[in-house]
């Protein structure tokens, strides 16, 4: 009997069971084993952050050299591009401050009113190839929780935190295959959609509106937002550009590609939205 | 025994940090090999099935704190990963380095195979032709490049535990 509990079959079989029972636990959104990934998460942090940087600097450092002939050109249309938007910026604050006593009159409110923002540098990426996921250097202590949307400092949409434990969160993007957001179709006329990530598109940084109505007549150029259905996302946080339509069959199943409004290739720090008030979510997004 | 211990443990967080920062920064066609998977399997038919599997293990329980809401995934994957490796080498000529990179390549693309399956299993909307064109092939491909460079280290590693045990014996 003591040789059967020392056999390799039956240590196997054991650990097999053990992780069997922690994935089971896990897997439910309410569990409490956030500890588990704090003892990792706390020494790793330091070093993750001075090598993802070492690894921004390198890049940059090739960067460097490829792009001086790319800036120069790019310097001379920008100078253009400059005079011509002063001369709007000063019709918009014009209208800005307009708006905004129409605004006061009406009592109107913005969505992002209702949340704080925490500034968050990227550390870590997912280790293989399948998802799209990263690592920020804040978590539970900067009082960041799960499904907290995060965006860029344009205010692009990057995706919502998937878990936290003490020092750290880890990001889900909105390429990532897993991810779907509810979008919407900004123009007149325009319907709800869903926001996919893709494998196929995921190495370029794409992604693909899908369930798009019949009666939505969407085409490139268009601009999907967050719809504000489902109670992750606020209303209104930019998503993307529509770059293709692309027709199967029927016209049911027709999809669109699109460009997001964040750069993920190029993305160092995100900014995370922090509810004020409690708002817990049974939601359509995931 | 603390030798092994030490050398493992320093080796798989290294391998660790590596693959989650650096690495990001040098894909090849947007895809960065498996360190942690290849050293499992080199480790595996170097060594033998015992410590492949704790590397397996290890390594994946690590992933599996930092990355995943389901815990236990990647570590039960590994454990099996080392043990599958391992059970190779009683019939081959160990200490090959044809045969590690041959045997790195198969294990990637079963490893990689089963990860792909397994999350999308869910969803259903599994495109295996394409996965295995764009990801696990290539994935593969890199993993037996880094398993060359394993060889010596894990070889080497291999002759320094032997060395403690002759010591250990004389006494």
């Amino acid at each position: 009997m003591p040789r059967f509990f020392k056999s390799k079959w039956f240590i196997v079989s054991l650990i097999t069971i053990v992780l069997l029972i922690v994935m089971g636990v896990t897997a439910s959104r309410s569990s409490s084993m956030n500890w588990l990934s704090d003892i990792l998460a706390m020494p790793l942090k330091p070093v993750q952050t001075f090598f993802t940087s070492a690894g921004q600097k390198i890049g940059d450092f090739f960067a460097y050299f490829q792009d001086i002939d790319k800036l120069r050109e790019e310097n001379s249309t920008l100078k253009a591009e400059i005079a011509e938007l002063k001369e709007e910026n000063r019709k918009y604050s014009e209208l800005k401050s307009k708006n905004d006593e129409l605004r006061q009159a009406l009592k109107l409110k913005d969505e992002f009113d209702d949340y704080s923002i925490v500034g968050a540098n990227i550390i870590a990426a997912e280790p293989g190839n399948w998802f799209h996921v990263f690592k920020v250097d804040v978590g539970e202590r900067d009082g960041i929780k799960v499904d907290s949307p995060v965006v860029t400092a344009s205010r692009g949409l990057v995706g919502r935190v998937m878990d936290t434990d003490s020092a750290t969160s880890n990001i889900q993007t909105i390429i990532d295959e897993e991810s779907a957001v509810s979008g919407w179709i900004a123009k007149s006329g325009g319907g709800h959609a869903i926001v996919k990530g893709d494998l196929q598109l995921k190495e370029k940084g794409l992604c693909k509106l899908v369930y798009i109505p019949i009666e939505v007549d969407v085409e490139a150029g268009d601009i999907v937002e967050t719809s504000g259905i489902g109670g992750i996302y606020p209303k209104g946080i930019v998503i993307g550009k529509v770059i293709e339509v692309r027709k199967t069959n029927s016209e049911l199943d027709r999809y669109a590609i699109i460009q997001p409004a964040a750069d993920f290739k190029s993305l160092e720090e995100v900014f995370i939205l922090k509810s004020g008030k409690n708002n817990d979510t049974g939601s359509a997004d995931k | 025994m603390r030798r092994k211990f030490i050398f493992y443990f320093i080796f798989i967080i290294l391998f660790l940090l590596l693959q989650t920062t650096l690495l990001q920064y040098i894909t090849v066609h947007g895809v960065i090999p498996n360190l942690l998977i290849t050293f499992a399997v080199v480790t595996a038919l170097l060594r033998n099935s015992t410590e492949g599997a704790a590397v397996g293990l290890i390594s994946g329980m690590c992933l599996d704190m930092q990355f995943g809401p389901i815990k236990g995934l990647y570590a039960l994957l590994g454990l099996y990963l080392g043990i599958a490796a391992g059970s190779v080498n009683r019939r081959m000529f160990r200490e090959n380095l044809m045969v590690v990179i041959f045997f790195t390549f198969l294990y990637s693309v079963a490893y990689e195979s089963v990860v792909y399956i397994v999350n999308n299993i869910m969803s259903g909307d599994i495109h295996f032709i394409f996965a295995l064109t764009t990801v696990i092939l290539p994935e593969a491909i890199y993993n037996s490049a880094i398993s060359v460079l394993l060889f010596p280290l894990v070889l080497k590693a291999g002759r320094w535990f032997e060395a403690a045990d002759v010591k250990a014996r004389k006494y």
